[in-house]
Parts: structure tokens; sequence; C-alpha cells
């Protein structure tokens, strides 16, 4: 089956298998930033926008997402590298294998909460596991972010 | 989870006619957790163009449409004031934003899984669920079917009661399944749901008897209706929890849940 997604702002037509899931036609596509965790929608690697929505792309038909608009890191590199920043400053980075989908969720948590509490922050971002830190200085960071304390 | 045939179905009528046409057929929700299951699909139906993605406020009654997300049921704050938040602090605790901007009310009702944290609430607020074929029945109705005939789920009825309510989930990690959860919802009489016993959600009857059918409310008579709920309330162990810990959980619980809602000093 044909299917068309604008990702990160231009259309690309792809063919894909009824059972096949967005992030591996992704990721076969060379768009290898969407990392590829537990493959089952408990990790949060493999986060996109779809609609400037956060989801799974890892648990997400590709047929379902035809004619949708797909934002991964690579959209947004502007704020990205604002985040990359401040998770510099805090000591927050590691493998660094979280961060592609933990960035997309931190925009998304910018454009719907507009001052987020400490206890929203962590609510928003809990889907989002990283077997490398212990969330303190990831939780500083996107504080610094949001802060603007660049 | 392996598909040989996508379907977008035009009509309900038209997706229902396609799911009866085969014993593997299945109708797709947000496909969670049909990634997660190994029988294959022969034809995967799909609901999104039949516009079941919808929460309308009736007089009598919210209709969720089976396709609304778990986020959407999140953000739907008429009908969390009504129910004093009971399904929001339910829903807060299934996963994380992403994973609820797919998974739907349909596919968690329908898959009667026994962990669920949306099918204890749903239970005390009387939910009626709306079919296709078999049309509208109680979910405990649902829940006591053996094998349910392949039908189409539309939409989940809550009734407008207003009231006030404690909802717990026990896990062992914020993501995981719940050990134990209870919903407690109290107006005129109260209801009490116990899920993941680790069997599915059920009404604890003889505690709400009890307690409907008291004179006053204290703490002796909360102590009482607690130990009843201990006797009646079937619990088991599975690799999660012995039944020993849920029987102590459980115990917490039902007291401060009961406590909170009944407006009753401790
Ligand atoms: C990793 C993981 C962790 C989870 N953790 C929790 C948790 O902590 N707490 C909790 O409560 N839940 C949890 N769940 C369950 C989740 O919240 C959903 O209930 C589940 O994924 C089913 O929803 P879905 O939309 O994905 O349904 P699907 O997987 O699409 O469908 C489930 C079943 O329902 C059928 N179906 C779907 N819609 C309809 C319809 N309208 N009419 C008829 N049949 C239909 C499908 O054919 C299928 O048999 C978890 C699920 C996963 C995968
Ligand atoms: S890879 Fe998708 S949630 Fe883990
Ligand atoms: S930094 Fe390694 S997984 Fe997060």
């Amino acid at each position: 089956m044909n299917i068309r997604l604008r990702i990160n702002g231009k259309w690309i037509t792809f063919t894909v298998k009824p059972d096949e899931f967005l992030l591996d036609t992704l990721r076969n596509n060379q768009i290898i930033s969407v990392k590829k965790g537990c493959d089952g929608s408990t990790c949060g690697s493999c986060t996109i926008l779809l609609n400037n929505q956060p989801v799974l792309a890892c648990s997400l038909l590709s047929v379902r997402a035809d004619e949708s608009t797909i934002l991964t890191v690579e959209g947004h590199a502007e704020e990205v590298e604002k985040i990359a920043v401040a998770f510099g400053k805090e000591g927050a980075d590691q493998c660094g294998f979280c961060n592609p989908g933990m960035a997309l969720m931190i925009i998304a948590l910018k454009q719907s909460h507009k001052n987020p509490t400490d206890d929203e922050i962590k609510h928003y971002m809990v889907g989002n596991l990283c077997r490398c830190s212990g969330y303190q200085a990831q939780f500083k960071a996107i504080k610094r972010y949001l802060e603007e304390r660049l | 989870m392996q598909i040989t045939e996508y379907y977008k179905a035009a009509t309900v009528e038209d997706a229902y006619q396609r799911l009866n046409l085969d014993s593997s057929n299945a109708i797709l929700g947000g496909a969670l957790w049909l990634k997660q299951t190994s029988k294959p699909i022969q034809t995967a139906i799909d609901l999104s163009a039949l516009k079941l993605n919808v929460i309308k406020q009736e007089s009598a009654y919210f209709e969720i449409g089976s396709m609304v997300t778990l986020s959407q049921l999140y953000d739907a704050d008429s009908l969390h004031q009504m129910t004093d938040n009971l399904l929001k602090e339910s829903l807060a605790s299934i996963m994380g934003v992403a994973f609820r901007n797919m998974a739907t009310v349909g596919g968690s009702v329908i898959g009667r899984f026994a962990f669920s944290d949306l099918i204890t609430p749903l239970l005390v607020l009387q939910a009626e669920l709306v079919f296709y074929h078999q049309g509208q029945m109680r979910l405990t109705a649902f829940l006591d079917q053996k094998k349910p005939p392949k039908d189409i789920l539309i939409s989940v009825r809550i009734p407008t009661i207003k009231g006030r309510a404690f909802f717990k989930k026990v896990s062992n990690t914020v993501l995981d399944f719940s050990i134990l959860n209870l919903a407690i919802f109290k107006h005129e009489s109260v209801l009490i749901g116990v899920g993941a016993r680790p069997g599915i959600g059920t009404l604890a009857q003889a505690m709400m008897d009890y307690l409907n059918h008291a004179d006053k409310i204290d703490e002796t008579v909360i102590n009482e209706a607690v130990e009843i709920g201990l006797q009646t309330i079937q619990l088991s162990h599975n690799q999660r929890a012995q039944k020993a810990y849920r029987k102590q959980v459980l115990k917490t619980y039902l007291k401060r849940g009961l406590i909170e809602v009944m407006n009753c000093e401790h």
C-alpha cells in the first residue's frame, strides 16, 4: 500500500505492508533519530510528533499515519539545540539514546503547558524512560530549558 | 502482530459485516494491545473514519465514543467535575501521554483486561455499553459474558450522577500494571469496585449492601464493612503479588477511601 507522509516539512511517499509500524518505515528510510527501545510502547524512545501530538512510532501502524504531518528532532533543530544546551549544563547526558524521544516530548510539553509545575513536568515526562540517568539532572535541564536559562 | 489486509470501514454496518466475515478478522482500537498479541489477523478493520472519537454530553449521560483516546477522556473536564476526578486519576496512572494519545476507550473495555485501571472506575460509575448489534447493556453484564459475540462497541455511556470519589492504583513501579486497584463512588448510595485482584474488576456487592443499609456511617460501621469486603471480595496471587499482600493493601485503602468519600472523621 502507498502512503504519503509530510516528514519535517517534506512530503514523502512510502510503500508499506498492512502490519508495518511507523518506526520501521521511518528507520528503514534513514530517519534514524527515532529510536527503537522496547518496541512495545513502554519506553518512549520512539516518540514522534504526529499532527503535533506525541505518539509512539513503534506502535502506530504506518497505514494509519497516511496524509499526516510528522516531526522528528530534525524538524525542530532550533529547539532541540536549546534542549541540548540545557542538558549539557545540567550534566543530563549519558548515552543519549533516550534524548530524541525526550526532546520531542519536552517540545510538546512546552506547547501544551504555559508554566508547568514540577508535578506537571514529571507527569508529562513519565512515559520516557532513561536507563542511564537518575532523572534528576534531566528534570533540572527541562526546567532550565523552559525557563530559558541557557 | 501479523495482518494480511488492512480495511478502513466506511460505515459501522460495513465494519460489522467485515468483522463477521472471518473468525480471524479484528477491529483496531489504538492497536497497542493487539501489537503484543501473536494471533494472526486476516483483516484489520479501522473505525477511524466513523466519527466515533467524540465525547458528547446529553442530559442523562455522557456518551464516550469507542475511538476516543485515553488522552481525550483525560481532558473531558465537565465529566471529571461530575465524577470528582475519578476517571482523571485512574487515567493518569496509565502509562504516559504519548501512550494515552493512542490507546482507545473501546479497546480498553473490549480487551476486558484483568489489570484494567479504567474498567474499575467505570464499574462504580454504572457505565453502560452501546454495541452495534447487541444494543445497550451494563458493563457488569458484558464482563459476565463468558464468550462475548463479535460485535462493535459504539460508545460507553456514563450516567450524569454527581458524587464523591476515591481511586487508588497500587503497583510495583509507576508504569507497571496494577497489583490492585480500587474505585469508590458515593452519591445517594456508595459503589465500590476492585480490580487486578488479579481477576477482572468487580463490584464489592456485599460491602455495598451493608453500607447502603446502615442507619449511620461511622468508623465502627466502616471497619465492619471493610471486614465484609475482605471476606467476600475474591483475591488471589500472580507474579506481581501474593494473595496475603493484596489483602493487606485492600484493607488499608478500603478504609482510607471510605473515610474520604463518606466524609467521616477518623
Ligand atoms: C505496554 C502496555 C501497558 C499497559 N498498561 C496499562 C495500565 O497500567 N493500566 C491499564 O489500565 N491499562 C494498561 N494497558 C492497556 C491499555 O490502556 C489499553 O487498554 C489497551 O492497549 C487496549 O486499547 P487499544 O486502543 O490499544 O486497543 P486494541 O489493542 O486496538 O484492541 C484491544 C481489543 O479490543 C478490540 N476492539 C477495539 N476497539 C473495539 C471496538 N470499538 N469494538 C469492538 N472491539 C474493539 C480489538 O479487536 C482487540 O481485541 C497497557 C497496554 C500496553 C500495551
Ligand atoms: S520503542 Fe516505542 S515505546 Fe519503546
Ligand atoms: S542517557 Fe542513556 S538511555 Fe537515557
